[in-house]
């Protein structure tokens, strides 16, 4: 089971950067060493290659401060869709795992988790909220690859295969 | 009537710019006008800080070749401090900068341009970019968009394994580098470089199997004689780390060979424009404007004897059989960047089979010695040139910046005039026009700000303009 986690957003706009930190801090966690962990700024179109080569995939990202109270874990399937109109910077995971398919005929099962951001402000800095939600997505992505992990073979590969039929 | 047609932003470019077409009484157009619309002021912001923090600060003029400012900012630090890198320490940094034109010239042929040539310039811009390319695994734009993709991801992750990062690594230092090169590293890299040289010869191959179609656009893409400049080896061949500078005049005859770059005030001139905060650098006996050269991929190929390796001489062959040695043609860009990232993989392959490149000695260490300096190094984009001086205690007191797009400043609003009379007819504005003048742009892959580049982002105000301000027609996408 190729686990690949993706953690990305702006460390320099504080909370932003959940995902880039969760990163960071996974990259380090023993309970993540058969796992890939990738520390980036924003979902790039080069990184279809790394999706494909996964059989699960674990997006970390930060959510709005409107988005509910600050810290609060969310986890949400990804499934692949077109970008909505225009193509910019702006890279969703939905759109990455789209362009996946389209290159290679294949998607993996993948999964979003988010903390809502308590400030993003300029300050490469987390907040006070920004620093509890850290640890807690730490631990759910840390739960989840540990899971996928030691999901029987054939699991995650046959809805790999049923996705790439779609 | 006088009536202006304005195009803003122009997309797919690295940066923020617009396009103005003034058209005469009888409609026709007139001039036009390529504005760069952003301001950076790096070289006030570096003004009062320590030279040894200049690689790194000038490293984010740009998120797509920071690598080139990192180099050419450590060799004008490394003559203030009047050391010599050891010979690991300027392997390494070659090595880098090669690979980071292989990743940028990869993002502009594959990801920038090639939607344009893949899906045709009038296609719906909703489509025309790498997802579009990509909509049918059994056409070519599939494994273009495949290629592409691969590219840029070994360029990336080769100034990654070096660096520590993809983007803005702290690696190349005044007086070399911070970190030698691992045996491990080394063969992980030379183990994906016959991958992407397969990727470059595929696209290569697309590329010359239907150039022919794009005759019509090849005529009017800036084609115009002009001359051309960039760095070369003693020997002539094509440079991306050092050399010297050379430029070929339009009728292929030598304007001027071996410029050490330290002279550049001697044969470059700088001036402004009120219209744009881009600065346009001429060639200063032909006075301004008259004295508009080119530089980046097209002008590397033109100007060198030879590439210097065996397949790119190859491609070069084939293309000056095809082109002559020196092309008018700006769309002539296209193929020289893929000439070029083939050149720059076959490069990496020698610097890693020399038997020092995994030396320990890769950085000299000195405090001020001199309070000027020079760099130059080849950008994806051009020639790139930083100029610093310093005072006693090493902090900065002047600096100027010569970027490759301020090279072909004078060479863009050329291109985007021809562009606009050949397809700009009346008080109709086509959509096509439109395509063609960014496409045209695109050609010089202008580097503006590096840092707010808009990728495949395609809202367009394109404004008609009376005399008197009022609003005659305009096109929203």
């Amino acid at each position: 089971m190729n686990v690949l986690v993706i953690g990305y957003g702006n460390p320099l706009r504080a909370d932003d950067g959940l995902g880039w930190h969760a990163a960071s801090a996974l990259a380090r966690d023993p309970r993540l060493a058969a796992a890939v962990v990738l520390q980036r700024h924003q979902l790039t179109p080069e990184l279809a290659l790394d999706v494909a080569a996964a059989s699960f995939v674990i997006f970390i990202d930060a959510r709005v401060p409107t988005a509910g109270e600050p810290g609060r874990i969310q986890i949400d399937a990804v499934a692949a869709a077109p970008a909505p109109g225009t193509w910019t910077h702006h890279m969703t995971p939905e759109a990455l795992l789209h362009l996946t398919r389209r290159l290679t005929g294949l998607v993996p099962p993948a999964v979003l988790v988010t903390a809502v951001a308590g400030v993003v402000e300029v300050s490469d800095q987390l907040s006070p909220a920004g620093r509890v939600a850290l640890t807690g997505l730490v631990e759910t992505v840390a739960g989840l690859a540990r899971h996928r992990s030691g999901e029987p073979a054939g699991g995650a590969d046959a809805r790999v295969a049923r996705e790439a039929r779609r | 009537m006088t009536r202006i047609v304005t195009i803003d932003p122009v997309t797919r470019i690295e940066g923020h710019a617009k396009i103005t077409i003034h058209l005469d009484r009888s409609g026709a157009v007139d001039q036009a006008y390529f504005h760069v619309t952003q301001f950076r002021g790096f070289e006030r912001i570096a003004q009062g800080r320590p030279l040894h923090e200049m690689p790194s600060l000038m490293a984010r003029i740009c998120g797509i070749c920071p690598v080139s400012h990192l180099v050419a900012s450590a060799k004008a630090c490394d003559e203030i401090l009047a050391v010599e890198p050891p010979p690991a320490g300027a392997a390494l940094r070659r090595l880098m900068n090669l690979a980071q034109v292989v990743q940028s010239n990869a993002l502009s042929f594959f990801h920038l341009s090639a939607p344009d040539l893949l899906l045709g310039f009038d296609a719906p811009p909703q489509t025309r970019n790498i997802f579009g390319m990509a909509a049918d695994p059994q056409l070519p734009g599939s494994f273009l968009a495949m290629d592409g993709i691969a590219l840029r991801r070994f360029g990336q992750h080769v100034i990654e394994l070096l660096g520590g990062k993809r983007i803005h690594p702290a690696w190349i230092v005044p007086g070399g580098v911070a970190s030698p090169l691992s045996a491990a590293t080394r063969e992980e890299i030379l183990a994906g470089i016959g991958e992407a040289i397969d990727a470059t010869e595929r696209a290569l191959d697309w590329y010359l199997g239907r150039v022919a179609q794009w005759e019509a656009e090849a005529a009017v893409f800036g084609s115009f004689p002009s001359a051309f400049m960039a760095l070369v080896t003693p020997d002539g061949l094509v440079e991306h780390y050092d050399g010297l500078l050379r430029v070929l005049d339009a009728d292929g005859s030598m304007l001027a060979d071996r410029i050490d770059a330290r002279d550049y005030r001697s044969y470059l001139g700088e001036a402004n424009e009120s219209f744009t905060f881009l600065k346009s650098v001429y060639w200063k006996d032909r006075g301004y404007p008259a004295g508009m050269y080119r530089v980046g991929p097209l002008a590397r190929v033109v100007v060198a004897d030879r590439m210097g390796t065996t397949r790119a001489d190859a491609r070069l062959s084939a293309f000056r059989s095809r082109v002559g040695r020196v092309p008018q043609s700006s769309f002539a860009y296209h193929e020289a960047r893929l000439i070029d990232t083939l050149h720059c993989l076959e490069a990496m392959t020698a610097v890693l089979g020399r038997d020092d490149i995994c030396s320990p000695r890769v950085r000299a260490v000195a405090g001020i010695n001199r309070l000027e300096g020079i760099g130059v190094s080849e950008a994806p984009r051009g020639t790139l040139l930083h100029h610093y001086r310093v005072d006693d205690d090493g902090i900065v007191q002047w600096v100027n910046l010569i970027i490759a797009t301020g090279h072909n400043n004078l060479a863009m609003n050329a291109a985007v005039t021809q562009v606009a009379k050949a397809f700009v007819h009346g008080e109709d504005i086509p959509e096509g026009m439109l395509n063609r003048v960014e496409a045209v742009i695109r050609c010089y892959d202008p580097c503006l700000s590096c840092s707010t580049h808009a990728v495949g982002r395609m809202p367009l105000d394109v404004q008609l303009l009376a005399a008197d301000g009022r609003l005659l027609d305009q096109l929203l996408r």
